[in-house]
Protein backbone atom coordinates (compact mmCIF):
# COMPACT_ATOMS: atom_id res chain seq x y z
CA UNK A 1 0.00 0.00 0.00
CA UNK A 2 2.79 2.78 -1.21
CA UNK A 3 0.73 6.07 -2.12
CA UNK A 4 2.78 7.58 -4.28
CA UNK A 5 2.31 11.87 -4.14
CA UNK A 6 3.86 14.59 -6.49
CA UNK A 7 3.75 18.21 -5.75
CA UNK A 8 5.33 20.25 -8.37
CA UNK A 9 7.29 22.89 -6.40
CA UNK A 10 8.69 25.21 -9.43
CA UNK A 11 8.90 25.17 -12.84
CA UNK A 12 12.29 26.87 -14.39
CA UNK A 13 13.19 28.19 -17.81
CA UNK A 14 16.65 27.26 -19.29
CA UNK A 15 18.25 29.44 -21.65
CA UNK A 16 21.82 30.53 -20.74
CA UNK A 17 24.44 29.96 -17.90
CA UNK A 18 22.76 32.45 -15.91
CA UNK A 19 19.23 29.89 -15.77
CA UNK A 20 21.59 27.35 -14.80
CA UNK A 21 22.40 29.21 -11.79
CA UNK A 22 19.08 30.09 -11.08
CA UNK A 23 18.26 26.22 -10.92
CA UNK A 24 21.17 25.58 -8.57
CA UNK A 25 20.00 27.96 -6.22
CA UNK A 26 16.36 27.06 -6.52
CA UNK A 27 17.36 23.11 -6.11
CA UNK A 28 19.70 24.11 -3.30
CA UNK A 29 16.73 25.72 -1.37
CA UNK A 30 14.30 22.57 -1.69
CA UNK A 31 17.06 20.70 -0.70
CA UNK A 32 17.58 22.79 2.56
CA UNK A 33 14.45 23.16 3.34
CA UNK A 34 13.47 19.30 2.82
CA UNK A 35 16.08 18.82 5.11
CA UNK A 36 18.55 16.89 3.45
CA UNK A 37 22.19 17.00 5.01
CA UNK A 38 24.89 19.19 3.16
CA UNK A 39 26.88 16.57 1.14
CA UNK A 40 23.40 15.06 -0.44
CA UNK A 41 22.43 18.67 -0.88
CA UNK A 42 26.05 19.25 -3.19
CA UNK A 43 25.10 15.88 -4.56
CA UNK A 44 21.93 16.75 -6.56
CA UNK A 45 23.22 20.67 -6.84
CA UNK A 46 25.85 19.33 -8.81
CA UNK A 47 23.90 16.86 -10.78
CA UNK A 48 21.17 19.62 -11.76
CA UNK A 49 24.31 21.58 -12.87
CA UNK A 50 25.37 19.03 -14.81
CA UNK A 51 21.81 18.56 -16.58
CA UNK A 52 21.30 21.94 -16.87
CA UNK A 53 24.05 22.53 -18.78
CA UNK A 54 22.97 19.92 -21.29
CA UNK A 55 20.72 21.43 -22.04
CA UNK A 56 22.27 24.88 -22.84
CA UNK A 57 24.74 23.36 -25.02
CA UNK A 58 23.15 20.82 -26.74
CA UNK A 59 19.35 22.03 -26.97
CA UNK A 60 19.90 25.88 -26.33
CA UNK A 61 16.46 25.51 -24.41
CA UNK A 62 14.52 24.03 -21.89
CA UNK A 63 12.93 23.50 -18.89
CA UNK A 64 13.44 21.83 -15.17
CA UNK A 65 10.69 21.10 -13.21
CA UNK A 66 11.51 21.03 -9.27
CA UNK A 67 8.90 18.09 -7.77
CA UNK A 68 8.09 16.82 -3.95
CA UNK A 69 7.38 13.54 -4.07
CA UNK A 70 6.62 11.56 -1.87
CA UNK A 71 6.81 7.17 -1.30
CA UNK A 72 5.03 5.55 1.42
CA UNK A 73 7.15 7.13 4.12
CA UNK A 74 9.83 8.01 1.89
CA UNK A 75 10.64 11.90 1.08
CA UNK A 76 12.20 12.97 -2.27
CA UNK A 77 13.61 15.46 -4.21
CA UNK A 78 12.54 14.96 -8.01
CA UNK A 79 13.96 17.07 -10.87
CA UNK A 80 12.66 16.78 -14.34
CA UNK A 81 14.69 18.29 -17.10
CA UNK A 82 12.87 18.65 -20.84
CA UNK A 83 14.11 19.90 -23.74
CA UNK A 84 13.14 20.00 -27.49
CA UNK A 85 16.43 19.57 -28.66
CA UNK A 86 18.18 17.12 -31.26
CA UNK A 87 18.12 14.21 -29.05
CA UNK A 88 21.10 12.11 -27.63
CA UNK A 89 21.79 9.90 -31.09
CA UNK A 90 23.02 7.32 -28.74
CA UNK A 91 21.71 7.24 -24.80
CA UNK A 92 22.94 3.92 -24.25
CA UNK A 93 26.54 4.82 -24.92
CA UNK A 94 26.44 8.25 -23.47
CA UNK A 95 25.43 7.04 -20.09
CA UNK A 96 28.91 4.74 -20.79
CA UNK A 97 32.02 6.33 -18.98
CA UNK A 98 34.02 9.14 -21.68
CA UNK A 99 31.74 9.62 -24.09
CA UNK A 100 31.02 12.69 -25.41
CA UNK A 101 30.10 14.86 -28.68
CA UNK A 102 31.21 17.97 -27.68
CA UNK A 103 34.77 17.63 -27.37
CA UNK A 104 34.60 18.02 -22.98
CA UNK A 105 35.40 14.33 -21.48
CA UNK A 106 31.58 13.51 -21.40
CA UNK A 107 31.05 13.21 -17.70
CA UNK A 108 27.85 14.93 -17.90
CA UNK A 109 25.08 12.43 -18.24
CA UNK A 110 26.95 9.22 -16.02
CA UNK A 111 28.57 11.33 -13.04
CA UNK A 112 25.07 12.99 -12.40
CA UNK A 113 23.72 9.30 -12.62
CA UNK A 114 26.56 8.57 -9.63
CA UNK A 115 25.26 11.30 -7.55
CA UNK A 116 21.49 10.52 -7.61
CA UNK A 117 19.47 7.50 -6.42
CA UNK A 118 16.87 7.36 -9.38
CA UNK A 119 18.21 8.12 -13.09
CA UNK A 120 15.84 8.03 -15.81
CA UNK A 121 16.36 9.07 -19.45
CA UNK A 122 14.33 8.92 -22.88
CA UNK A 123 15.74 10.54 -25.83
CA UNK A 124 14.77 11.46 -29.54
CA UNK A 125 15.27 13.26 -32.50
CA UNK A 126 11.51 14.18 -32.51
CA UNK A 127 10.65 14.37 -28.99
CA UNK A 128 13.73 15.81 -27.66
CA UNK A 129 15.52 14.82 -23.82
CA UNK A 130 13.88 14.21 -20.60
CA UNK A 131 15.84 13.21 -17.24
CA UNK A 132 14.38 12.36 -14.39
CA UNK A 133 16.82 12.50 -11.09
CA UNK A 134 15.55 11.15 -7.49
CA UNK A 135 17.43 11.88 -4.36
CA UNK A 136 15.97 10.24 -1.69
CA UNK A 137 16.10 11.68 2.25
CA UNK B 1 -17.59 12.49 4.08
CA UNK B 2 -18.99 10.35 6.56
CA UNK B 3 -22.26 11.82 8.84
CA UNK B 4 -20.37 13.58 12.15
CA UNK B 5 -23.60 13.91 14.02
CA UNK B 6 -23.58 10.32 15.27
CA UNK B 7 -19.68 11.39 17.11
CA UNK B 8 -21.12 14.62 18.41
CA UNK B 9 -23.38 12.62 20.04
CA UNK B 10 -21.00 10.15 20.96
CA UNK B 11 -19.18 12.55 22.59
CA UNK B 12 -21.79 14.25 24.69
CA UNK B 13 -22.78 10.63 26.20
CA UNK B 14 -19.26 9.67 27.10
CA UNK B 15 -19.05 13.39 29.14
CA UNK B 16 -22.17 12.46 30.87
CA UNK B 17 -20.83 9.01 32.13
CA UNK B 18 -17.11 9.82 31.73
CA UNK B 19 -16.62 8.70 35.63
CA UNK B 20 -17.93 5.16 35.25
CA UNK B 21 -15.97 4.63 31.59
CA UNK B 22 -13.06 6.00 33.14
CA UNK B 23 -13.39 3.39 36.25
CA UNK B 24 -14.10 0.92 33.79
CA UNK B 25 -11.47 0.91 31.41
CA UNK B 26 -8.69 1.46 34.14
CA UNK B 27 -10.13 -2.00 36.00
CA UNK B 28 -9.63 -3.86 32.26
CA UNK B 29 -6.25 -2.60 31.84
CA UNK B 30 -5.23 -3.47 35.40
CA UNK B 31 -6.89 -7.19 35.12
CA UNK B 32 -5.09 -7.81 31.58
CA UNK B 33 -2.22 -6.10 31.49
CA UNK B 34 0.41 -6.40 34.01
CA UNK B 35 3.32 -5.23 31.85
CA UNK B 36 1.71 -1.86 31.50
CA UNK B 37 0.97 -1.43 35.71
CA UNK B 38 4.58 -2.48 36.45
CA UNK B 39 5.66 -0.10 33.69
CA UNK B 40 3.76 3.13 34.40
CA UNK B 41 1.75 1.88 38.01
CA UNK B 42 -1.77 2.04 39.08
CA UNK B 43 -1.83 6.01 40.14
CA UNK B 44 0.38 5.99 36.38
CA UNK B 45 -2.22 4.23 34.43
CA UNK B 46 -5.23 6.18 35.87
CA UNK B 47 -3.57 9.56 35.07
CA UNK B 48 -3.07 8.58 31.51
CA UNK B 49 -7.03 7.14 30.86
CA UNK B 50 -7.97 10.04 32.85
CA UNK B 51 -6.26 12.66 30.05
CA UNK B 52 -7.03 10.34 27.24
CA UNK B 53 -10.78 10.33 28.20
CA UNK B 54 -10.39 14.09 28.24
CA UNK B 55 -8.41 14.87 24.66
CA UNK B 56 -10.91 11.99 22.85
CA UNK B 57 -14.18 13.35 24.08
CA UNK B 58 -12.69 17.16 22.94
CA UNK B 59 -11.82 15.56 19.73
CA UNK B 60 -14.44 13.31 18.99
CA UNK B 61 -17.22 16.19 17.56
CA UNK B 62 -14.83 16.11 14.63
CA UNK B 63 -15.80 13.04 13.52
CA UNK B 64 -13.36 10.12 12.82
CA UNK B 65 -10.89 11.63 10.74
CA UNK B 66 -7.54 11.54 12.48
CA UNK B 67 -5.74 13.60 10.25
CA UNK B 68 -7.83 17.02 10.78
CA UNK B 69 -6.73 20.15 13.05
CA UNK B 70 -9.17 18.87 15.54
CA UNK B 71 -7.44 16.05 16.51
CA UNK B 72 -3.45 17.56 16.47
CA UNK B 73 -3.91 17.67 20.09
CA UNK B 74 -4.53 14.67 20.78
CA UNK B 75 -2.33 13.41 18.03
CA UNK B 76 0.62 14.90 19.76
CA UNK B 77 -1.19 12.83 22.97
CA UNK B 78 -1.05 9.47 21.30
CA UNK B 79 2.38 10.32 20.20
CA UNK B 80 3.72 11.14 23.47
CA UNK B 81 2.47 8.16 24.35
CA UNK B 82 3.93 5.59 22.10
CA UNK B 83 7.86 7.15 22.79
CA UNK B 84 6.84 6.52 26.28
CA UNK B 85 6.46 2.91 25.37
CA UNK B 86 9.00 2.67 23.17
CA UNK B 87 11.36 4.26 25.82
CA UNK B 88 9.90 1.49 28.75
CA UNK B 89 9.73 -1.24 26.05
CA UNK B 90 6.70 -1.57 26.36
CA UNK B 91 5.85 -4.26 23.46
CA UNK B 92 3.54 -2.11 20.78
CA UNK B 93 0.44 -4.75 21.35
CA UNK B 94 0.35 -3.64 24.79
CA UNK B 95 0.91 0.11 24.09
CA UNK B 96 -2.39 -0.85 21.62
CA UNK B 97 -4.32 -2.73 23.88
CA UNK B 98 -3.85 0.83 26.11
CA UNK B 99 -6.66 1.74 23.45
CA UNK B 100 -8.47 -0.99 22.38
CA UNK B 101 -9.33 -1.78 25.67
CA UNK B 102 -12.33 1.42 25.96
CA UNK B 103 -13.80 -0.44 23.68
CA UNK B 104 -15.36 -2.93 25.73
CA UNK B 105 -15.65 -0.74 28.74
CA UNK B 106 -17.97 1.84 26.66
CA UNK B 107 -20.58 -0.74 25.65
CA UNK B 108 -22.57 -1.30 28.59
CA UNK B 109 -23.39 2.79 28.20
CA UNK B 110 -24.04 2.82 24.69
CA UNK B 111 -26.70 0.10 25.67
CA UNK B 112 -28.36 2.33 27.90
CA UNK B 113 -28.11 5.57 26.47
CA UNK B 114 -29.09 4.62 22.88
CA UNK B 115 -32.08 2.47 22.07
CA UNK B 116 -32.60 2.05 18.10
CA UNK B 117 -28.97 3.84 17.46
CA UNK B 118 -27.35 1.26 19.21
CA UNK B 119 -25.37 -0.76 16.42
CA UNK B 120 -24.76 2.70 14.60
CA UNK B 121 -22.99 4.46 18.26
CA UNK B 122 -20.98 1.45 19.32
CA UNK B 123 -19.99 0.71 15.45
CA UNK B 124 -18.63 3.80 14.92
CA UNK B 125 -16.99 4.69 18.05
CA UNK B 126 -15.02 1.04 17.68
CA UNK B 127 -14.32 2.83 14.41
CA UNK B 128 -12.44 5.47 15.71
CA UNK B 129 -11.13 3.52 18.29
CA UNK B 130 -9.06 1.26 15.76
CA UNK B 131 -8.47 4.42 13.78
CA UNK B 132 -6.67 5.90 16.97
CA UNK B 133 -4.85 1.79 17.49
CA UNK B 134 -3.69 1.41 14.63
CA UNK B 135 -2.35 5.47 14.53
CA UNK B 136 -0.95 4.33 17.89
CA UNK B 137 0.98 1.27 16.18
CA UNK B 138 2.33 3.05 13.78
CA UNK B 139 3.41 5.87 15.09
CA UNK B 140 5.38 3.23 17.50
CA UNK B 141 7.04 1.24 14.50
CA UNK B 142 8.37 4.51 12.99
CA UNK B 143 10.39 5.66 16.13
CA UNK B 144 11.54 2.23 16.62
CA UNK B 145 13.24 2.47 13.03
CA UNK B 146 14.49 6.09 14.02
CA UNK B 147 16.15 4.74 17.23
CA UNK B 148 17.72 1.54 14.79
CA UNK B 149 18.81 3.84 12.14
CA UNK B 150 20.82 5.87 15.08
CA UNK B 151 22.13 3.47 16.30
CA UNK B 152 23.64 1.35 13.25
CA UNK B 153 25.03 4.72 11.96
CA UNK B 154 26.54 4.81 15.56
CA UNK B 155 28.15 2.00 15.61
CA UNK B 156 29.34 2.08 12.12
CA UNK B 157 30.97 5.88 12.76
CA UNK B 158 32.56 4.04 16.09
CA UNK B 159 34.05 1.24 13.83
CA UNK B 160 35.87 4.27 11.41
CA UNK B 161 37.89 5.58 14.36
CA UNK B 162 40.34 8.58 13.28
CA UNK B 163 43.31 8.96 15.40
CA UNK B 164 45.05 11.92 15.48
CA UNK B 165 48.84 10.54 16.28
CA UNK B 166 51.07 13.64 16.18
CA UNK B 167 50.13 17.13 15.37
CA UNK B 168 48.86 16.91 11.86
CA UNK B 169 48.76 13.55 11.33
CA UNK B 170 45.75 11.33 11.30
CA UNK B 171 45.63 7.73 11.55
CA UNK B 172 42.88 5.75 9.96
CA UNK B 173 43.13 2.11 11.14
CA UNK B 174 40.68 0.64 8.10
CA UNK B 175 39.10 -2.53 9.70
CA UNK B 176 37.00 -5.40 7.94
CA UNK B 177 35.32 -5.80 4.30
CA UNK B 178 35.83 -2.44 2.13
CA UNK B 179 32.41 -1.67 0.60
CA UNK B 180 30.87 1.31 -1.09
CA UNK B 181 29.19 2.64 1.67
CA UNK B 182 31.73 2.20 4.26
CA UNK B 183 34.12 3.99 2.10
CA UNK B 184 31.56 6.86 1.91
CA UNK B 185 31.51 6.95 5.90
CA UNK B 186 35.23 6.87 5.93
CA UNK B 187 36.02 9.08 3.66
CA UNK B 188 33.49 11.25 4.72
CA UNK B 189 35.05 11.17 8.47
CA UNK B 190 38.53 11.40 7.35
CA UNK B 191 37.89 14.86 5.38
CA UNK B 192 36.46 16.13 8.31
CA UNK B 193 39.36 15.10 10.16
CA UNK B 194 41.69 16.90 7.95
CA UNK B 195 39.79 20.19 8.46
CA UNK B 196 39.04 19.86 12.15
CA UNK B 197 42.92 19.14 12.95
CA UNK B 198 44.54 21.08 9.92
CA UNK B 199 46.24 17.58 9.12
CA UNK B 200 48.99 17.77 6.57
CA UNK B 201 49.63 13.75 6.60
CA UNK B 202 46.52 10.59 6.73
CA UNK B 203 47.76 7.39 7.20
CA UNK B 204 45.63 4.32 5.90
CA UNK B 205 46.83 1.11 8.09
CA UNK B 206 45.12 -1.71 6.02
CA UNK B 207 46.33 -4.73 7.92
CA UNK B 208 42.76 -5.32 9.20
CA UNK B 209 41.60 -5.15 5.61
CA UNK B 210 41.14 -9.04 4.86
CA UNK B 211 41.20 -8.92 1.26
CA UNK B 212 42.59 -6.36 -1.03
CA UNK B 213 41.55 -7.49 -4.29
CA UNK B 214 40.82 -4.17 -7.52
CA UNK B 215 37.60 -3.55 -5.92
CA UNK B 216 38.88 -2.59 -2.63
CA UNK B 217 41.85 -0.97 -4.06
CA UNK B 218 39.13 1.67 -6.12
CA UNK B 219 38.16 2.86 -2.69
CA UNK B 220 41.45 3.26 -0.96
CA UNK B 221 42.54 4.89 -4.05
CA UNK B 222 39.52 7.17 -3.86
CA UNK B 223 40.03 7.60 -0.07
CA UNK B 224 43.66 8.77 -1.00
CA UNK B 225 42.32 11.16 -3.41
CA UNK B 226 39.80 12.77 -1.59
CA UNK B 227 42.55 13.35 0.84
CA UNK B 228 45.02 14.67 -1.52
CA UNK B 229 42.02 17.17 -3.14
CA UNK B 230 42.21 19.04 0.79
CA UNK B 231 45.58 18.93 0.86
CA UNK B 232 46.53 15.99 3.14
CA UNK B 233 49.19 13.30 1.85
CA UNK B 234 48.05 9.87 2.11
CA UNK B 235 50.50 6.72 3.09
CA UNK B 236 49.71 3.38 3.29
CA UNK B 237 50.38 0.87 5.54
CA UNK B 238 50.00 -2.62 6.58
CA UNK B 239 50.83 -4.11 2.99
CA UNK B 240 52.01 -7.80 4.20
CA UNK B 241 53.18 -10.46 2.17
CA UNK B 242 50.22 -11.87 1.66
CA UNK B 243 48.16 -8.90 0.18
CA UNK B 244 50.97 -7.87 -1.81
CA UNK B 245 51.26 -10.73 -3.59
CA UNK B 246 47.43 -10.27 -4.43
CA UNK B 247 47.87 -6.86 -5.45
CA UNK B 248 50.95 -7.41 -7.93
CA UNK B 249 48.61 -10.57 -9.23
CA UNK B 250 45.82 -9.00 -9.26
CA UNK B 251 47.79 -6.07 -11.14
CA UNK B 252 46.34 -3.60 -8.73
CA UNK B 253 47.92 -0.45 -9.47
CA UNK B 254 48.20 2.18 -6.46
CA UNK B 255 49.93 4.41 -8.24
CA UNK B 256 52.14 7.06 -6.83
CA UNK B 257 50.79 6.01 -3.26
CA UNK B 258 53.88 5.64 -0.81
CA UNK B 259 53.36 2.20 0.94
CA UNK B 260 55.06 0.65 4.19
CA UNK B 261 54.39 -2.41 6.18
CA UNK B 262 54.68 -1.58 9.66
CA UNK B 263 52.98 1.17 10.94
CA UNK B 264 56.48 2.58 12.71
CA UNK B 265 57.92 3.21 8.99
CA UNK B 266 54.75 4.79 7.83
CA UNK B 267 54.95 7.10 11.03
CA UNK B 268 58.39 7.74 10.15
CA UNK B 269 57.28 8.63 6.77
CA UNK B 270 54.89 10.84 7.92
CA UNK B 271 57.19 13.22 10.34
CA UNK B 272 59.62 13.52 7.13
CA UNK B 273 57.27 14.84 4.98
CA UNK B 274 56.49 17.18 7.88
CA UNK B 275 60.07 18.07 7.72
CA UNK B 276 60.64 16.77 11.63
CA UNK B 277 63.01 13.94 13.46
CA UNK B 278 62.80 12.05 16.37
CA UNK B 279 65.34 12.26 17.80
CA UNK B 280 66.97 8.79 19.89
CA UNK B 281 68.28 9.15 23.72
CA UNK C 1 34.28 41.20 -16.28
CA UNK C 2 35.54 41.16 -12.86
CA UNK C 3 33.13 40.04 -10.38
CA UNK C 4 35.93 37.97 -9.08
CA UNK C 5 38.93 40.09 -7.72
CA UNK C 6 42.44 38.89 -8.38
CA UNK C 7 45.03 40.36 -5.93
CA UNK C 8 48.60 40.27 -5.64
CA UNK C 9 50.79 39.22 -2.42
CA UNK C 10 54.21 39.63 -3.44
CA UNK C 11 55.11 37.11 -5.73
CA UNK C 12 52.09 35.35 -6.27
CA UNK C 13 48.57 35.76 -7.04
CA UNK C 14 45.36 35.41 -5.00
CA UNK C 15 42.35 35.12 -6.78
CA UNK C 16 39.01 34.08 -3.96
CA UNK C 17 35.88 32.84 -5.70
CA UNK C 18 33.41 34.35 -3.60
CA UNK C 19 30.64 33.85 -5.90
CA UNK C 20 28.55 31.45 -7.74
CA UNK C 21 30.45 31.59 -11.40
CA UNK C 22 28.49 30.34 -14.29
CA UNK C 23 30.10 28.89 -17.48
CA UNK C 24 31.15 32.20 -19.24
CA UNK C 25 32.06 33.95 -16.15
CA UNK C 26 34.37 31.09 -15.37
CA UNK C 27 36.38 31.22 -19.00
CA UNK C 28 36.46 35.02 -18.21
CA UNK C 29 37.97 34.54 -14.84
CA UNK C 30 40.66 32.00 -16.27
CA UNK C 31 41.55 34.72 -19.28
CA UNK C 32 41.97 37.38 -16.35
CA UNK C 33 44.00 34.97 -14.79
CA UNK C 34 46.48 34.32 -17.34
CA UNK C 35 46.23 38.06 -18.45
CA UNK C 36 47.66 38.95 -15.17
CA UNK C 37 50.29 36.61 -15.02
CA UNK C 38 51.42 37.51 -18.37
CA UNK C 39 51.43 41.38 -16.76
CA UNK C 40 53.09 40.78 -13.49
CA UNK C 41 55.15 37.42 -13.98
CA UNK C 42 53.71 35.82 -10.71
CA UNK C 43 55.82 32.97 -9.68
CA UNK C 44 52.92 31.52 -7.75
CA UNK C 45 49.09 31.52 -8.29
CA UNK C 46 46.36 30.70 -5.35
CA UNK C 47 43.02 30.14 -5.93
CA UNK C 48 40.65 29.96 -2.87
CA UNK C 49 37.38 28.39 -3.50
CA UNK C 50 36.79 27.86 0.09
CA UNK C 51 33.73 29.92 -0.35
CA UNK C 52 32.30 27.78 -3.26
CA UNK C 53 29.75 25.44 -2.68
CA UNK C 54 29.53 23.69 -5.91
CA UNK C 55 32.38 22.43 -8.37
CA UNK C 56 30.60 20.89 -11.19
CA UNK C 57 32.68 19.07 -14.12
CA UNK C 58 32.88 22.44 -15.79
CA UNK C 59 34.65 24.35 -13.30
CA UNK C 60 36.39 21.24 -12.07
CA UNK C 61 38.08 20.91 -15.88
CA UNK C 62 38.79 24.86 -15.92
CA UNK C 63 40.32 25.03 -12.44
CA UNK C 64 42.68 22.02 -13.41
CA UNK C 65 43.18 23.93 -17.52
CA UNK C 66 44.02 27.38 -15.69
CA UNK C 67 46.77 25.40 -13.56
CA UNK C 68 48.59 23.73 -16.68
CA UNK C 69 47.73 26.88 -18.38
CA UNK C 70 49.79 28.89 -15.76
CA UNK C 71 52.46 26.63 -15.43
CA UNK C 72 53.23 26.84 -19.33
CA UNK C 73 53.74 30.35 -17.82
CA UNK C 74 56.00 29.35 -15.71
CA UNK C 75 53.71 29.64 -12.28
CA UNK C 76 52.98 27.03 -9.79
CA UNK C 77 49.05 27.18 -8.18
CA UNK C 78 48.06 25.94 -5.35
CA UNK C 79 44.03 25.52 -4.70
CA UNK C 80 42.53 26.14 -1.27
CA UNK C 81 40.10 25.76 1.12
CA UNK C 82 37.99 22.80 -0.57
CA UNK C 83 34.94 21.62 1.19
CA UNK C 84 34.37 18.30 1.98
CA UNK C 85 31.03 17.66 0.54
CA UNK C 86 32.85 19.06 -3.08
CA UNK C 87 35.44 16.74 -3.08
CA UNK C 88 33.42 13.98 -2.45
CA UNK C 89 31.25 15.19 -5.24
CA UNK C 90 34.02 15.96 -7.55
CA UNK C 91 35.42 12.38 -6.94
CA UNK C 92 31.48 10.54 -7.62
CA UNK C 93 31.26 12.72 -10.52
CA UNK C 94 34.76 10.77 -11.84
CA UNK C 95 36.93 14.43 -12.05
CA UNK C 96 40.50 13.23 -11.81
CA UNK C 97 41.62 16.63 -11.04
CA UNK C 98 45.61 15.85 -12.27
CA UNK C 99 48.59 17.84 -11.39
CA UNK C 100 46.92 20.20 -9.13
CA UNK C 101 48.02 21.28 -5.74
CA UNK C 102 46.00 21.84 -2.98
CA UNK C 103 45.91 23.13 0.19
CA UNK C 104 43.72 23.51 3.49
CA UNK C 105 43.90 27.19 3.50
CA UNK C 106 45.68 30.04 2.40
CA UNK C 107 48.39 30.09 4.59
CA UNK C 108 48.98 26.33 3.88
CA UNK C 109 49.09 27.03 0.49
CA UNK C 110 51.42 30.10 0.55
CA UNK C 111 53.80 27.48 2.55
CA UNK C 112 53.82 25.15 -0.67
CA UNK C 113 54.15 27.89 -2.52
CA UNK C 114 57.06 28.78 -0.82
CA UNK C 115 58.09 25.27 -1.14
CA UNK C 116 57.94 24.48 -4.65
CA UNK C 117 59.78 27.48 -5.54
CA UNK C 118 62.99 26.59 -3.61
CA UNK C 119 62.66 23.03 -5.33
CA UNK C 120 61.75 24.69 -9.01
CA UNK C 121 65.13 26.87 -8.17
CA UNK C 122 67.38 23.87 -6.75
CA UNK C 123 66.18 21.80 -9.83
CA UNK C 124 66.86 24.59 -11.93
CA UNK C 125 70.64 24.91 -10.53
CA UNK C 126 71.16 21.44 -11.49
CA UNK C 127 70.86 19.83 -7.45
Amino acid sequence: MDNEKEQQVKEISIKSDEDVIFVRQEVRNLAKQMGLSLLEQTRIVTAASELGRNIVVHAREGKAFLIKVEKGDRQGLKIVFRDKGPGIPDVQKALEEGFSTVGSLGLGLPGARRLVDDFAIESSPLEGTTVIIIKWR
Amino acid sequence: MRDKSIFISLAEVMKKNQQEILKAWVEKIMSESKNLISVWGEEGIKKMALDFLDFLIKAMPHGEDLKIEGYSQFRVNLENFANESVAKNVTPSECTFFIFSLKESTIPIFQNEYKEKVLEAISSFNRLIDGLGLYIFETYMKIKENIIKEQQKALQEISVPVVKVWEKILLVPLVGMLDSARTQLIMEMLLSAIENDQAKVAILDISGIPVVDSLVAKHIIRTVTAAKLMGAECIITGIRARISQTMVQLGVDLGGIITKTTLADGLKIALDLMALKIVGK
Amino acid sequence: MAEVSILMMGENIIVPIQVELHDRAAMALQEDILLKIEETGASGLIIDVSAVSIVDSFLGRLLGDTARMARLMGTETVLVGMKKEVVITLIELGMIIKDLHTALNLEEGLKLLESLKIERVREENGA
